[in-house]
């Protein structure tokens, strides 16, 4: 997650949740393919209002690129119907697979870019204050789960000193599962431990949920005319497209 | 503050850490904590610091009560933060008291201005270096007003530099009559100049209670006996300290005696350039080392003294230039030969286990182990009784002594260690630098980054400065130690035993000898 200083960024996080959120729904809640179209190409205005530069989206989307594929494919290559347009082998591409196909896919897209579009513009910290505020998440339930923000890059430097450790002393398991227990049990227990030191640390601190807050998210104005615009235009796309 | 008859016990312990303690610290006094570790020390600061038995589960019972806001500082410079930037950390502190909003940017401006700290409030912690994450960390502590400062061996996980400034912040802090500070720490030489009462605990009891000078220097002896570290000058300075005493004999050594480094080119190094995507780490070095050489890198944190020890063990390839080992370069070594040739001790020993028990840990460090190898190794390493537990569960002593013989059950040409010392205490380390010393003996080459001098000192055949992406000293330690500049430049300071030699040269070339004082 990163903030950035675009429009997107700067609104209410708990408000830009849920106004995706009751994008996706509408999307959820539509068969027909121009609606699903139509959300997807909203969704692409938005990913494109981010703020990231075009390089790291190319970037940041390849991976869902080949997902779209591959679910396009599976469900094109493996749907029933009764028009067949293409078989061969196992595979057998009928009419209305082919329609299931493009509907479940963009389907897929349009929610990947919606994320993609909150986790661009949404700093993780303002996030859950935003949810403490807006949302009344308890106190000591966010401030542990920014306590667990600062484990991912101290996991990532721990998983690349083991995967070291592994080829230095020539060690390599003859099943995936091998390498994933080998890795994640000393990950599992050192964390335990230093979950623990961090608890202890911010007890000594005077932790408790009366308190002020440093950034304290609102609910403006801007939010609420983003709340009512993004709704009506995705509503009126569903039901007029 | 104080406590009456305190005894603390953790469940499924068939021990009390302390036992019927009793003691009253007054105000504005500085008090340093000594002993053997699990002693009770620790226990003793979470007590007063009020986290006992609520936020750590034991049994406790007694009286104590502390007058005023209590503060802690702990040893672990990463294991103290829950926010991501430094502005937010602090903040969490005034949240905590209730600061009102627009209160918190001046107040958390003023605090970062008192430890040291010029960075932006938007500053991500994890890009911070140990010192300055510790000097953070007492910047939190510092915003919730404490009367009373709790500080659990601040220094023990910093390299020096970073020590010597959190050391002038404590003695800062000393000095503010308002302040009582608790402190357990084993830099002695820095703060015990300051301290003004030593509490030595011992089995969970208080031993002895008095002033520094009361403390290590009459009941020196007893201290020693009973493995208690004293500090190395105290009462005297380097200056004052006579001639005749144990502790000038020592600082007076000669580096360890060794043979000669062998003519035979391990590792050879031409024009290597070490990059991390677009940045630069290390432009074009050159370094050649011969089979019973014992290297050590120094230089900042930072300076890429890890990255080239990785570069050197095939984990991260070179940009350009060719690293040779036994003239055959590093990409045309396959892995399985080339690891049996060069060991890697991990800073973090726990990352680098593999196994469910400290037995088998040893059996795959060589291909063939013999069982009489394995267990002559547990024997020379004192693990033992721990063959059977899992390494994750040993001690931090324990698992460096079993990451360090994990490398060494098969002899190998090259060792490559990344602080091996760090953080561990006297005996292990000690230990460690033995069976290093017999391995150089047997002619491995010995690479190591390390920060404490008196090591290069005692130990290093070579000493290797790294600094702005260049080699910037390759030569022996008694020339790195009389190039003031370069010294300074790379924050490097010269260790006790030669800063006393140095001394020693001057007044014999004065030609008389100084007056020791008594103090």
């Amino acid at each position: 997650m990163q903030e950035n200083n675009s429009l997107l960024a700067r609104l209410n996080p708990a408000v830009k949740l849920g106004t995706l959120v009751y994008v996706m729904l509408l999307l959820i809640t539509t068969s027909r393919l121009p609606v699903t179209v139509a959300l997807l190409l909203f969704a692409a205005v938005g990913v494109a209002c981010s703020g990231w530069k075009l390089s790291t989206l190319v970037f940041r989307l390849v991976p869902y690129t080949v997902l779209f594929l591959l679910t396009f494919w599976m469900m094109a290559a493996f749907g029933k119907g009764e028009t067949e347009l293409w078989a061969f082998g196992w595979f057998r591409i009928t009419e209305e697979s082919l329609a299931h196909a493009w509907l479940v896919a963009t389907r897929m897209l349009a929610f990947v870019l919606l994320s993609i579009t909150f986790v661009a513009t949404t700093d993780p910290t303002r996030f859950v204050m935003s949810l403490i505020h807006q949302c009344r998440l308890p106190v000591r339930l966010a401030y542990g789960f920014l306590a667990g923000l600062r484990f991912i890059p101290i996991f990532r430097q721990a998983i690349r000193t083991i995967r070291q450790a592994r080829r230095i002393r020539q060690q390599r398991s003859i099943w995936p599962w091998q390498t994933f227990f080998a890795i994640s049990l000393p990950l599992f227990t050192t964390s335990i431990i230093r979950s623990e030191r961090i608890a202890i640390a911010m007890e000594a601190r005077q932790f408790q949920p009366d308190r002020t807050y440093y950034v304290r998210p609102v609910v403006t104005r801007v939010d609420g005319l983003f709340f009512g615009l993004v709704c009506s235009i995705t509503t009126s796309l569903r039901l007029f497209v | 503050m104080w406590c009456r008859n305190l005894t603390v016990r953790y469940p499924d312990q068939d021990r009390d850490v302390l036992n019927d303690l009793t003691v009253s610290l007054r105000q504005g006094e500085t008090t340093l904590l000594i002993g053997p570790s699990g002693s009770g020390k620790t226990t003793f600061l979470h007590t007063l610091a009020g986290l006992m038995p609520e936020t750590i589960e034991a049994e406790v019972t007694g009286e104590w009560r502390a007058d005023g806001t209590v503060g802690m500082l702990f040893q672990q410079p990463d294991d103290q933060f829950c926010m991501q930037t430094v502005g937010a950390e602090i903040a969490f502190s005034l949240e905590n008291r209730s600061i009102p909003r627009d209160e918190m940017e001046e107040r958390i401006r003023t605090v970062l201005k008192r430890v040291g700290l010029d960075l932006a409030l938007t500053t991500q912690i994890a890009g911070l270096s140990g010192g300055m994450k510790q000097r953070l960390a007492l910047a939190c502590v510092l915003a919730l007003e404490p009367d009373i400062l709790l500080l659990d061996e601040p220094t023990a996980q910093l390299d020096p530099h970073g020590r010597r400034l959190m050391m002038e912040l404590i003695e800062e802090l000393h000095h503010n009559p308002n302040v009582t500070l608790v402190l357990i720490e084993h830099q002695l030489e820095e703060c015990v100049t300051f301290a003004d009462r030593v509490l030595v605990f011992r089995e969970g009891q208080l031993r002895l209670d008095g002033s520094p000078l009361d403390v290590f220097e009459e009941k020196r002896e007893d201290l020693t006996r009973h493995g208690i570290m004293c500090p190395l000058l105290y009462p005297y300075t380097l200056e004052t300290i006579p001639l005749t005493i144990a502790t000038a004999r020592f600082l007076d050594g000669p580096p360890v005696a060794r043979r000669p480094v062998a003519n035979e080119t391990t590792l050879d190094l031409t024009d290597v350039t070490i990059a991390h995507g677009k940045r630069m780490i290390l432009d074009q070095i050159s370094l050649t080392a011969s089979a019973g050489e014992w290297i050590m890198l120094v230089g900042r944190n930072g300076a890429g003294k890890s990255t080239l020890l990785e570069t050197l063990a095939k984990l991260l390839p070179a940009q350009s230039g060719t690293i040779k080992l036994f003239q055959t370069p590093l990409k045309k070594w396959r892995d399985r030969t080339f690891y049996r040739q060069v060991g890697f001790v991990f800073q973090q020993p726990e990352f680098q286990f593999l196994k469910q028990t400290v037995a088998d840990e040893l059996a795959i460090s060589s291909p063939s182990p013999a069982r009489s190898q394995v267990a002559d190794a547990l024997q020379h390493y004192r693990l033992e009784d721990v063959a059977a537990q899992s390494p994750l569960a040993l001690s931090l002593g324990q698992k460096r002594r079993l990451s360090v013989a994990t490398m060494l059950l098969e002899r190998k040409a090259v060792l490559l260690l990344d602080e091996p010392t760090f953080g561990q205490d006297a005996e292990t380390t000690a230990q460690i630098l033995d069976v290093l010393h017999q391995a150089r003996e047997a002619g491995t080459t010995l690479i190591m980054v390390t920060h404490d001098m008196e090591l290069v000192y005692r130990y290093a055949d070579r000493v290797v400065v790294i600094g702005e992406k260049h080699v910037q000293f390759d030569g022996a330690p008694d020339e790195l130690f009389r190039n003031e500049s370069l010294l300074e430049h790379n924050q490097l300071i010269r260790p006790v035993s030669v800063r006393y030699q140095q001394l020693e040269e001057v007044k014999h070339r004065a030609g008389k000898q100084f007056v020791a004082r008594t103090p």
